[in-house]
């Protein structure tokens, strides 16, 4: 950039990053270097802080302690506006896009090649065309963004920041809005824009995904940096092992004591519903649960996964068929009689159904005492001491980082968040419980910890329905394994008798053994 | 009206870190202040402004509007008197804001309300006078809850959008109400379009003399307390607000979000009824055909702005009794035309409105009615 810059300094260099909100320390003492051409990621447990030290580097949030360096010259960036003039870009976990607008409109938003504001569709669609060439894609620019799919949007993102001139790229966790085969093609375009000199951080949960792209690994523990390795020279066990600070972690099967011939607790009997909007609807599926078992459904998304979770909850009517809890016919009755019999709920997507993401810890927790009030109950506090008492002691058990229940959700790391989600559901001792994407975006460290107060819950005789689309999960975990396809059941496996790739073949739709 | 801070007596003795009590209420409070206090600059400047160009002197011409909205307790007590329902009726409005409803049907409801105490307090009685006053009270709410909670079950049950159905119910309501008053119930003594006088018994006795201030801010107190404390910390109020901010959690968990947008409705309604019937037991004995002249929809206009929290909608509607007595004021004072302090007053709500980012919503229902998408 000018004379003080060294050519072998890297691209950009954190150093000594301390950084504070009130109590809590996110970043302390924190080390990051990123040279040019490399992918390199950055792990952590949720809430370890990866995403504050990046807003530092883009200029969201001002370092309390501690320098940037820009190719060896120290820069303060006191608004994303300073990181952006100094060639450094970032891709938010959620897309920051108009939908209504079109992907030129959205790629030139604020920096309109004709000058500020003044769009024409023309300059603007030759501006964008060397971005989408460096990034090696080709989206229609007249097309409206709302109506492409995530991945499109993801890349309309990420030519967004290359338009801008950026040669430093951050992007918070891009791969948890993905299916397997878009990851895969993000990695191509993220190798193929660090083969033309950039740098890339790469933040993400799954150490599989880490190892497929990164040349270099930082781990952040706590707030602190733990170390940087060499992808080639290090190996998943060591990379969890510096990421929770222990040992010990199991990638492997949950070990859990299954007891036999347990009574069925969950009795789905050839249950159908109407198409709900955003999936498939159900066409006479029958399973059981028993006391203890964990019954996983394996399914590419979208075959009626989501619909049998809301339909067992009692958000989907039914239009065929019954459901049973404990005995108990419970296709009638609304979602808060199903909880009173024994029903526990894990829903998919946690910011619209899992948690009030406006709301606080506390409000977040309420809901199982405040479904008991009934009455002139009603007029009585909600949150009350007894509620805030509870809360307190969950936070306190289940070691959610937050700062305090008054917190409010949305501020909480989305592994912390699902710990309340699942301490909630958890809390009230549930006869069975829908577990619907239990641990999409969650860290490793509290996946295996919501993993082990899974299995806490079977061994009291819960019976847990596994509805996931990631089948290292259902492998990990399940007992059972049903195969959903279009809505129907397919296939019926053991876990232990079977393998991903027989589980890929049904989810593909081919019918062999045990389909109902 | 303070917000008892929760303290937790049951907390076990283990000496773990206090969690910090109530950021959030802090939070709110400061973003009101600030909001306030912006609002009245804006208008102090404005105010300047369109006097200085009047040829007056800004500074004495806007001490002067001041002192006649409350030099003495006397011109105090006239400039709130006529606030009463106003606070009501806004308060009234938030709640049914607070479970995600818009209820911009208000001043139609307080027609309504207007109506139904006027009757109860014409034809029946004259009775013991606080029993007459309740009843005429309890009659203006369940009108205004009835119309409310009808729209509420319409949308609730079918769809039928609230903003849409609440803005048309005003016409349907202020017009019935009209022809009743012009046509049947017509008081045949007096010129068109007012009912018979409310026996005394229901009418609320004044409470600083000749300022037109009557008991029924005793009322106001109540309801003002009441609501608090349902929106903001009972177990209704949390359905409320959940089934609002987050209805697709309020139903996972098992919340009647049916149930809540009713209920919510019904008894923004049933306020909004009350804030009418104030009208006729508190100030003006009768109802006639334009009794409420607007008030309904500077309650919806103040819940949005003060974001529909209790507290701050109370405040909200303190500062603009102040201010729209203080423009009384100034156009006596100085001559300004009357016409200019409307401007004035106008200019001042838009800003506040800006601030608080109720354009913002209003775009928002926009797209709401535009894409005829329903949860
Ligand atoms: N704006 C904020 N206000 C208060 N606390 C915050 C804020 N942002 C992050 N934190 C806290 O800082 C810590 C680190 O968060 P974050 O950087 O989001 O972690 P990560 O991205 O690694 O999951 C967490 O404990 C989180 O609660
Ligand atoms: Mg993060």
């Amino acid at each position: 950039m000018n004379e003080t810059t060294r050519p072998d300094a890297p691209l950009l260099e954190a150093s000594g990053i301390t950084k504070r909100f009130g109590p809590v320390v996110a970043n302390e003492d924190v080390h990051l270097d990123l040279r040019a051409g490399e992918v390199h990621a950055l792990v952590g447990e949720n809430g370890a802080g990866k995403t504050t030290l990046m807003r530092m580097l883009f200029g969201m949030y001002q370092p309390d302690a501690g320098v940037i360096r820009v190719r060896g010259e120290e820069r303060q960036f006191r608004r994303p506006q300073d990181a952006i003039d100094a060639q450094i870009g970032m891709v938010h976990q959620h897309f920051m896009l108009v939908p209504t607008f079109t992907v030129a409109e959205n790629i030139t938003l604020g920096a309109e090649p004709g000058g500020p504001g003044l769009y024409s569709k023309d300059r603007a669609k030759e501006a964008i065309a060397e971005p989408m060439r460096r990034l090696g894609v080709d989206i229609d620019p007249e097309a409206v963004t709302g109506r492409l799919s995530v991945a499109t949007q993801q890349k309309i993102e990420i030519v967004k920041v290359l338009y801008r001139g950026a040669r430093v790229l951050i992007l918070d966790e891009p791969t948890a809005v993905l299916t397997p085969q878009e990851t895969t093609e993000l990695f191509e375009l993220l190798r193929r824009l660090a083969a033309e000199g950039s740098a890339i951080v790469f933040i993400s949960h799954k150490l599989g995904e880490v190892f497929a792209v990164a040349d270099r690994i930082t781990v952040l523990r706590r707030g602190r940096t733990v170390g940087t390795y060499d992808a080639a020279a290090t190996d998943a066990a060591e990379v969890v092992a510096a990421m929770t600070g222990r040992s010990d972690v199991n990638l492997g099967r949950v070990e859990r004591v299954v007891p036999e011939e347990q009574p069925p607790v969950l009795l789905v009997d050839a249950v159908s519903t109407e198409k709900p909007g955003h999936d498939a609807a159900l066409d006479q599926v029958s399973f059981t649960v028993r006391a203890g078992e964990i019954l996983g459904i394996a399914g590419v998304e979208g075959n009626g996964q989501t619909a049998l979770a809301e339909a067992l909850v009692g958000t989907l009517a039914l239009t065929g068929g019954s459901v049973s809890i404990s005995g108990t016919d419970v296709g009638g009755l609304d979602v808060a009689a199903r909880r009173d019999h024994g029903l526990g709920y894990v829903p998919e997507d946690r910011h619209h159904e899992g948690l009030p993401i406006n709301g606080t810890v506390l409000e977040a927790i309420a809901p199982c005492e405040v479904r008991k009030r009934t009455g002139l109950g009603v007029l009585a506090s909600a949150l009350s001491a007894k509620v805030r008492t509870t809360a307190t002691g969950l936070v306190r058990e289940y070691d959610i980082k937050a700062a305090g229940v008054d917190a409010v959700c949305s501020t909480l790391s989305g592994g912390n968040q699902q710990k309340i989600v699942v301490a909630r559901e958890l809390e009230e001792q549930p006869a069975c419980l829908v577990l619907a994407q239990p641990t999409r975006g969650v860290d490793l460290g509290a996946i295996e910890y919501l993993y082990g107060r899974i299995a806490e819950a079977t061994a009291r005789g819960c019976a847990v329905l596994l509805v996931s689309a990631d089948l290292d999960e259902i492998l990990r975990l399940s007992d059972r394994v049903l195969v959903m396809y279009r809505g129907r059941v397919v296939a019926e496996k053991q876990t232990l008798d079977t393998t991903r790739e027989e589980l890929g073949m049904h989810m593909m739709g081919a019918t062999t053994g045990g389909a109902a | 009206m303070t917000a008892a801070p929760t303290t937790n007596p049951t907390e076990p003795a283990a000496p773990a870190p206090a969690p910090p009590e109530r950021p959030g209420w802090r939070a709110v409070a400061g973003r009101q202040a600030a909001a306030i206090g912006y609002t009245v600059v804006i208008g102090l400047v404005l105010a300047s402004v369109l006097i200085y160009s009047q040829g007056y002197a800004p500074f004495a011409t806007i001490q002067s509007g001041l002192q006649y909205a409350v030099g003495d307790p006397t011109q105090v007590a006239r400039t709130f008197a006529w606030g009463l329902p106003l606070y009501v009726a806004a308060l009234g409005v938030a709640i049914a804001f607070r479970s995600g409803m818009f209820n911009i049907g208000a001043e139609g409801q307080m027609y309504a309300g207007a109506l139904a105490a006027a009757l109860t307090g014409a034809y029946l009685g004259p009775l013991f006078s606080p029993a007459h006053l309740l009843l005429c009270t309890l009659a203006a709410g369940l009108a205004g809850g009835l119309i409310a909670a009808g729209l509420g079950w319409l949308r609730a049950a079918w769809g039928v959008d609230e903003v849409l159905s609440t803005l048309l119910s005003n016409y349907i309501v202020i017009l019935f109400c009209a022809y009743l008053a012009i046509g049947p119930l017509r008081d045949t003594t007096r010129q068109s379009g007012t009912t018979k006088e409310v026996a005394d018994t229901a009418r609320f006795g004044e409470l600083v003399p000749r300022s037109g201030l009557t008991t029924a801010v005793f009322v106001v107190v109540v309801v003002a307390i009441v609501i608090w404390w349902l929106s903001e910390r009972s177990v209704l109020g949390y359905r409320w607000r959940m089934t609002g901010e987050s209805p697709a959690f309020a139903s996972s968990v098992g919340i009647d979000v049916f149930k809540a947008r009713v209920s919510s409705m019904a008894l923004s309604g049933f306020v909004c009824g009350v804030a009418g019937s104030l009208l006729v037991t508190a100030s003006q004995g009768r109802f006639w055909t334009e009794i409420a002249s607007g008030i309904g929809w500077d309650g919806v206009l103040i819940a949005l702005v003060a974001r529909s929290r209790p507290v701050a909608t109370v405040i909200w509607v303190s500062v603009y009794c102040v201010m729209r007595s203080a423009a009384r004021g100034i156009e006596q004072a100085s001559e300004v035309p009357s016409e200019l302090s409307l401007v004035l007053i106008s200019a001042i709500i838009i800003a506040a409105a800006a601030q608080a980012r109720v354009f913002h919503q209003f775009a928002q229902l926009r797209h709401r009615l535009g894409s005829l998408r329903r949860s």
